[in-house]
């Protein structure tokens, strides 16, 4: 406990520090400005930016990814209020209310309950961040080869079973992100892979270049005819809701923060599906359930509370186990390999300053957007005016000069053009791209962790079997396996979701 | 048209790929019999493969039942939405092996006017003028605030 408090004493004093303050609030401008755009997400923006984050401190260059993501899902709700159009996946369940709320001249309600929900989750998300997450590192700190192996395989199953599409799809998206893995020198015997004898290939396929390619060109190519047409343009009306429609909100807001925080903490759950559990379960729970989607306050609070404690919650897994639970906190994970920070339980141990610098800022983070989401509302709400003609073109801009300022090769340009056709191709006939990114970060982990495994146990792989930890998570890999295909691929709950 | 077709084709050939080249592996690095890694580099890219290839094989499979299934109608205004990416996809290949030859800054200069008006900035002059503006706010951030190594081409000895 004295360690906690010490380490985030420690934390504050870096994250205050006028550098790391000037990131945080780059980072929660650009993620409200991805969350306010339909058609941009945290991941797109955090890959098109990661090429950057080469040249910033590394504290910095998470502080300010962070940002972008949590920030994301506070800018994500004003669309949904005020023109019934997402700007994120995880504010599709606060359209339902949301607009209904702007219709019945509530708007200002509506957007100051998810600006106070969301801070009520992220500020919860932190908090059990900085208990839970240095904890977490202790236990892992027990891990061996053979835990870290069953855990990559849950994971891997999670996020390729949670993933949209078919379960087949999923897994041969895995499949051929861990097949493209393989590509260059084999880590422990030194061997080519899949070079076919090109010295190209010999350096592996720098996951970067994908990520932009994937996420950044894909995303263009895919987003180009979309725009908006009409902002709402009535008055906001009050901002503050107040007495009894007030209670009503913040109270949602706890169960949506619970609820979309103990969903986040499991690999695939990202903020997109969580908000509409901690919808779905705040209509349950309600004593007027015919009143959700007619403009009830409790509709709006609790999906924007769940998608922000959800964002919080996947930073534990992350930053104590070094295992990401959605896209964006993939592309987080690359970032941290890149600067050579290994997240995983000795992140506390070796890079304490850093992780806790990181943790406060999220505090500091909260603050910075719940001040631009009350009063800037307005402003933010306009610049889903700006027409994706203008947008388009200056984020291709940045992918390929991003592609190729990694490792200045004229192949990972073109990886990344390449990439981003795949990444089209996919959504357009209803491919799954996040078991793809997925397969490449954590296939290398996966393989690394078995033949380490085996290694020590003289190539018997009972390894695996007797250690209490390991064979639990490989138990519940099988019964999520069986959960998966039993439950989530029922045609009726897929509708019905 | 089968359904699924493409795809199908596109695993069982990356997954080939894999086959055959874990059998490589596998010949050179337990020839002597001196190798004692039980996985090694070869079998786990064989087995992530043959997984491949088993699915590859089973999309294959499931789509020929449904083999006469009348055809997804087009969209309306999908065939221009296609042209539009396929001349976009164009022009990122084509900026892509410029930039080495022309350098960063010349080949900037004539990818963004041309995006910008494949995205529909219209007319051309505006288009142009937005495109030059944004290579040079690009050009001064990647250049002097990052201090990128961005390549240089024919503009080698004048910048």
């Amino acid at each position: 406990m004295d360690k906690m408090d010490s380490g985030l004493l420690s934390g504050f004093l870096g994250a205050l520090s006028f550098t790391n303050l000037m990131y945080c609030f780059v980072g929660c401008v650009l993620g409200t400005f991805v969350g306010v755009l339909p058609g941009l997400g945290p991941a797109a923006t955090s890959a098109i930016l990661l090429p950057l984050t080469t040249y910033m401190p590394p504290a910095g260059a998470i502080i300010m990814l962070a940002g972008i993501y949590y920030g994301a899902m506070y800018g994500g709700s004003t669309t949904s209020i005020l023109v019934n159009v997402p700007g994120e996946a995880s504010s599709v369940p606060t359209c339902l209310d949301g607009f209904q709320m702007t219709r019945k001249g509530r708007a200002g309600e509506a957007l100051a309950i998810a600006a106070i929900g969301s801070f009520i989750a992220g500020t919860f998300g932190t908090i059990a961040l900085s208990f839970m997450a240095p904890a977490l590192a202790r236990v892992a700190l027990k891990f061996g080869p053979p835990e870290y192996f069953a855990l990559v395989l849950f994971s891997l199953t999670a996020l390729v079973g949670f993933s949209e599409g078919s379960l087949l799809k999923g897994l041969i998206a895995g499949g051929v992100g861990m097949l493209l893995a393989c590509v260059g020198l084999d880590p422990l015997s030194g061997k080519q892979r899949l070079t076919f004898g090109s010295i190209t290939f010999t350096g592996g396929m720098d996951v970067i270049p994908v990520l932009m390619g994937l996420f950044g060109v894909a995303e263009v190519l895919t987003s180009a005819e979309e725009g908006i047409l009409h902002l709402y343009e009535g008055t906001l009306g009050r901002l503050i809701p107040r007495g009894r429609e007030l209670m009503k909100g913040i109270y949602a807001s706890i169960q949506g923060t619970i609820s979309g925080f103990v969903l986040g903490l499991l690999p695939g759950m990202i903020p997109a599906v969580t908000s509409f559990l901690a919808y779905d379960i705040e209509r349950r729970l309600s004593k007027n359930p015919q009143q959700f989607g007619t403009g009830c306050i409790e509709g709006v609070a609790a999906p924007e509370a769940a998608n922000n404690a959800t964002s919080q919650a996947g930073f534990i897994p992350l930053m104590a186990l070094g295992i990401p639970t959605s896209p964006t906190l993939a592309i987080m994970l690359a970032a941290l390999m890149m600067y050579g920070l290994q997240p995983g339980p000795f992140l506390f141990l070796h890079h304490a300053d850093f992780a806790w610098a990181v943790i406060a800022s999220m505090y500091i983070g909260n603050v910075i957007l719940l001040i631009l989401n009350l009063p800037l509302v307005g402003l933010w709400a306009r610049l889903c005016l700006v027409p994706y003609r203008f947008i388009g073109p200056v984020i291709l801009g940045v992918c390929l000069v991003g592609a190729f300022s990694v490792r200045n090769r004229l192949f990972d340009v073109v990886a990344c053009v390449g990439f981003g056709i795949l990444g089209y191709l996919m959504k357009r006939r209803h491919w799954p791209t996040t078991p793809l990114i997925l397969g490449i970060i954590l296939g290398p982990m996966l393989e690394q962790s078995l033949r380490q495994s085996l290694e020590l146990s003289g190539g018997s792989p009972i390894i695996l079997l007797t250690r209490p930890i390991s064979i639990t998570l490989i138990i519940l890999t099988a019964v999520l396996l069986v959960f998966i295909r039993k439950v989530l691929y029922k045609p009726q709950f897929r509708e019905a979701t | 048209m089968y359904k699924g077709l493409a795809e199908s084709i596109v695993v069982i050939f990356l997954a080939a790929m894999g086959i055959a080249d874990a059998w490589r592996l596998s010949s050179v690095v337990r020839a002597g019999g001196t190798f004692h890694d039980v996985i090694g580099p070869d079998r786990y890219l064989g087995a992530i493969s043959m997984g491949l290839l088993l699915c590859g094989i089973w999309v294959l499979a499931k789509n020929l039942k449904i083999v006469r299934s009348p055809l997804i109608k087009k969209e309306e205004g999908e065939g221009s939405q296609v042209n539009q990416v396929v001349l976009v996809v164009f022009v990122l290949v084509l900026y892509a092996f410029a930039m080495p030859i022309l350098g960063y800054l010349l080949a900037t200069c004539f990818f963004f006017p041309v995006i910008y008006f494949i995205f529909g900035v219209r007319p051309w002059l505006k288009s142009i003028i937005i495109g030059l503006l944004t290579t040079a706010v690009f050009y001064a951030i990647f250049e002097y605030f990052a201090e990128m190594p961005l390549p240089r081409g024919l503009l080698e000895n004048v910048l």
